[in-house]
């Protein structure tokens, strides 16, 4: 089974997106193979407001058990967030946090995300820290917005050993730091070299630690997928990349 | 057959024989290779202004890798146009004498500097195209490179010779801008590589250029083939466009034998 760990629902307020929707999502899950997807709100990374995204993906993913998992995308800076992260736990079956500290204007070490990573620890929930959403070199000049630190996501990683941190959109140059730390996964949607860098993962930090994401509908999804099948690494480890580690994680 | 028209040597041969290694997977055939990295002692990074001495001896490791794979690589000419008359006789060279395609600039110098108007010159007489880096960076120009051309610089440079034949890398970074800029310039044809692989991309392209003007490339061995092949092969354009992103375009603005 092919799951991508990283996938948004919504639209970009700068940029058009063809399959931004629902059924664009779908769309691109069927062209491509890929099973299921792990999907949060885009609008909840740029509205103020963080709940009507989530209401929304809830309403829109209710229909597609089979094909999506939704992940609560939480400002932990917004009034009431730990109650709200409670009602997509209990309420819209949500199924792990996800944490955009860069877009949501805190630092992963705050009072706050400290608290929320906590509460949702309290619910066996892992923790995707989404660590940008586009390369800062093409950013809109409105919207000009650094990458999640590294050394923050070390932080919270040594403070909560049992939490898994999930990182997406890292780029090459950040993983090597975050190695050390067991709890610690990566999707590979940004990782865009050099040539064998998959391979070189697998032998530095083991398969279990590496998931397939695409970043879509903002990503071509085949770029990631095709990264995955194509690299030089067991067919168990492959399989898993593709789909098991996914399915352990988020115990699906 | 596919032609990779953006591709790298650095620093070692195994390097090379990786990237060939992953381009046969994909039926990649013919590999468009220049050397554009430098180090220097001292200096933190990449080296951004290689004395003729660095870039000549780049180039015979570009010479090296087309001997070591005749028919699959070939070498284009990188150049420091602040070195302008060395530069010039130094493209001589690479063309007439060690079979070189084409010419590349990089971020040494800006496309509007009258430095590099020689270089365009001999490129027009010896009838070879230039791969030109462009990137239009959010926030301006970066610290570490102040002559990276944006594709309004790079624009201007395809105006003032219209003669030449540009192939504007990275479809000059923030792809939106880079393809409107270079939109009325038919001298001027983008390669997709580089960025991350922006779903849409290639769509715009071939929309707004037509897809005789867009070329596929990989930025190898510093960005995965894979990643960049899936741009061209998942974008929602004709099979028949794919073809001529994918080679036809080169070998029609490359002499690839």
């Amino acid at each position: 089974m092919i799951i991508d760990s990283n996938a948004y629902l919504g639209g970009d307020p700068f940029r058009e997106l063809k399959y931004g929707n629902i059924k664009g999502l779908l769309k691109l899950l069927d062209r491509t193979g890929i099973d299921k997807s792990i999907v949060s709100s885009m609008k909840s990374i740029y509205h103020t407001n963080h709940e009507t995204g989530n209401l929304e993906l809830f309403s829109k993913l209710k229909k597609y058990p089979n094909r999506f998992v939704g992940l609560a995308c939480i400002n932990p800076t917004f009034p009431g967030a730990i109650k709200f992260m409670h009602l997509c736990y209990s309420k819209f079956g949500f199924r792990g946090l996800k944490l955009h500290p860069n877009y949501h204007g805190y630092r992963l070490t705050d009072e706050v995300s400290l608290k929320l990573i906590e509460e949702s620890a309290k619910l066996d929930w892992p923790v995707h820290i989404q660590m940008r959403m586009k390369d800062e070199r093409m950013q809109h000049f409105l919207m000009q917005v650094a990458g999640t630190p590294v050394k923050d996501v070390l932080s919270v990683a040594e403070l909560f050993p049992k939490v898994k941190f999930i990182l997406g959109g890292t780029k090459p140059r950040e993983l090597p730091e975050t190695y050390k730390y067991g709890n610690v996964y990566f999707e590979n949607s940004f990782v865009s070299g050099p040539q064998n860098i998959i391979r070189e993962m697998v032998k530095q930090v083991g398969s279990a630690r590496i998931l397939f994401g695409t970043h879509m509908p903002l990503l071509y999804p085949e770029a990631a997928l095709l990264m995955i099948r194509m690299a030089d690494i067991s067919e168990e480890d492959r399989k898993r990349i593709l789909g098991e580690n996914c399915k352990n994680i988020y115990s699906l | 057959m596919i032609v990779d028209v953006h591709a790298h040597v650095r620093f070692s041969f195994d390097e090379v024989d990786e990237m060939v290694k992953a381009a046969k997977r994909f039926d990649i055939e013919k590999i468009v290779v220049s050397r554009v990295h430098f180090y220097k002692e001292d200096v933190e990074g990449y080296y951004r202004n290689p004395e003729p001495e660095m870039f000549v001896e780049g180039n015979r490791m570009v010479y090296e890798c087309m001997r070591r794979y005749p028919g699959t690589i070939f070498g284009l000419a990188f150049v420091n146009p602040l070195y302008t008359e060395e530069s010039v006789k130094e493209i001589e060279a690479c063309v007439k004498e060690l079979g070189m395609v084409g010419v590349k600039l990089h971020v040494e110098c800006l496309a509007t500097d009258s430095h590099v108007f020689p270089i365009i010159e001999k490129c027009i007489e010896l009838d070879v195209p230039i791969l030109h880096h462009a990137w239009l960076r959010t926030g301006g120009k970066s610290k570490s490179m102040p002559n990276e051309s944006t594709p309004f610089e790079l624009a201007e440079l395809a105006i003032r010779y219209p003669d030449a034949t540009f192939q504007m890398a990275h479809v000059g970074g923030n792809w939106e801008v880079g393809i409107k800029a270079i939109k009325d310039l038919d001298n001027v044809y983008v390669d997709t590589c580089g960025g991350e692989p922006a779903l849409g991309a290639v769509e715009m392209a071939v929309e707004e250029l037509g897809a005789k003007r867009v070329l596929f490339g990989t930025d190898a061995p510093v960005r995965i083939v894979e990643a960049e092949i899936a741009k061209v092969l998942a974008a929602d354009i004709s099979s028949y466009e794919k073809k001529l992103i994918l080679g036809d375009n080169a070998r029609r603005i490359i002499n690839l034998g």
